[in-house]
């Protein structure tokens, strides 16, 4: 019994003394090859699930939507004219500040290089995170914004090995991202919430905040360009006796059911 | 002509190396199946975790001998891959796995239901606690923000994680009580 015990401790001292010289050495980045070994093995593999797991979802959410189809139809109509009417108007405008810019002889924008990533998977254990098949050696870097199509912000890069990347979700606890509400331009930052949604923070208690107003990336953060859509303002959450205020956004990005992301990597305000 | 003792040494040679073919195999479809279906059965963002629940498992079960060399193989796959930062996942698997096989000796001599059930949370509790602490201590060196223990944690987070990981870790305790023929002559335990 006593040899066992003894035995045992041994074996419970070789295990914490591996583990701790691998923290040792992921802390060097001696580790990123493993990683990038383990992701090429388990990439054919999580491709298989996600393969499976699309052919069985798309129909069952389909049958789950079904007796919401022709009201949601009819909103998306009405919204398509809507978004049509502002398109044209938009364009018109872009024209006229293209011109603008010309004979004020100002820099032309420079344009946002993006690197399309397919998302491998969601790691919800410890914090809110997606990983993405692209990483160091195509270009990703730690810190740089993920967006989804039409510049919804996603996250952020939290970790880059050589083949595959882990991207920190803004619905996170952990992330922080400085934002302005688009038609009151107030700023505050924005903060996961447990993964649930997220909160506008540090308003001042005298700012007015419209409900349904868009909030944008204010560029503060590094890596996060200004202008990315957030979210839009659901709620706002107002005591007379504190200084500051907050408002509860609804994300603007599907984080549940993304497939491809980008992640923006040269990127200049002007 | 080869000698007898080698022809044996060889042979055994084989069955580990194909039961470590094996267990490297297993362990990809577990944390593929972590990392892509696992996720969906969330309950407000909080997802059951096999590694984990395997873990649990194998440190309840009542074994004479357990190797935890082979539980280490998909905890640091699963670390490797999705961990964050790398390390934590498993000091915590394995401080856990240490701490509830002392505990489960020295306490739970009845192997009935009753103390399967109070390990398996005594278990996500222990596994939560480690993980606290040691985010706690890597958050020093800036590595990952502390984590915030606030009344969403205690009363939804944790119950939750409580039931999706015991009940999980119960159902792995059933297969492998079920797979003991399989495993009885092998390097992973020994059956009392």
């Amino acid at each position: 019994m006593k040899n066992t015990n003894k035995s045992k401790l041994i074996n419970f001292i070789i295990i914490l003394a591996v583990i701790l010289l691998l923290i040792f050495f992921n802390w060097w980045g001696w580790l990123t090859a493993p990683k990038s070994l383990v992701f090429w093995a388990a990439r054919p593999v999580i491709g298989l699930f996600q393969a499976i797991d699309k052919r069985v979802s798309v129909p069952w959410d389909f049958f789950i939507t079904l007796k919401d189809l022709s009201q949601e139809n009819a909103n998306l109509m009405s919204e398509n004219k809507r978004l049509f009417g502002e398109n044209s108007r938009f364009k018109e405008t872009a024209r006229e500040n293209e011109i603008l810019r010309q004979q004020l002889n100002l820099d032309q924008p420079a344009k946002q290089k993006l690197i399309m990533a397919s998302v491998t998977g969601y790691s919800l254990t410890s914090g809110q995170y997606l990983l993405i098949n692209k990483g160091r050696t195509d270009g990703v870097a730690v810190g740089l914004a993920v967006v989804a199509a039409n510049n919804f912000l996603v996250g952020r890069v939290a970790e880059a090995a050589d083949n595959f990347s882990k991207v920190l979700l803004v619905t996170d606890g952990n992330s922080s991202v400085n934002a302005l509400t688009q038609d009151t331009r107030v700023n505050g930052a924005v903060k996961g919430n447990h993964g649930l949604g997220v909160t506008m923070e540090m308003i001042p208690i005298d700012a007015q905040i419209n409900i349904n107003e868009t909030v944008l990336s204010s560029g503060l953060n590094d890596g996060v360009p200004r202008g990315l859509v957030i979210g839009r303002v659901i709620g706002v959450d107002k005591k007379a006796n504190e200084i500051w205020q907050s408002a509860v956004i609804a994300p603007a990005a599907e984080i549940n059911n993304l497939e491809q992301v980008f992640i923006l990597v040269n990127w200049k305000e002007f | 002509m080869i000698c007898p003792v080698l022809r044996d040494a060889s042979s055994s040679l084989a069955k580990i190396n194909m039961r470590f073919f094996l267990l490297i195999l297993g362990s990809i479809l577990i944390v593929s199946l972590q990392l892509t279906w696992l996720p969906k059965l969330a309950v407000l963002t909080i997802t059951p975790n096999l590694i984990l629940a395997g873990v649990l498992a194998f440190a309840i079960c009542q074994k004479e001998e357990k190797n935890f060399w082979w539980a280490m193989i998909p905890i640091l796959l699963f670390d490797l891959l999705a961990g964050r930062p790398f390390g934590v996942f498993t000091l915590s698997a394995c401080l856990m796995f240490f701490s509830l096989e002392l505990l489960s000796n020295i306490f739970f001599k009845k192997n009935d239901l009753l103390a399967l059930l109070l390990l398996a949370v005594v278990g996500v509790l222990f596994f939560e606690v480690y993980q606290f602490l040691l985010v706690e201590v890597f958050s020093i060196w800036r590595l990952i923000e502390p984590i915030k223990l606030s009344v969403f944690y205690f009363s939804v987070a944790l119950p939750i994680k409580v039931f999706y990981n015991g009940l999980l870790s119960l159902l792995g305790l059933l297969i492998i009580r079920k797979s003991q023929l399989l495993f009885s002559h092998g390097q992973i335990f020994k059956i009392k």
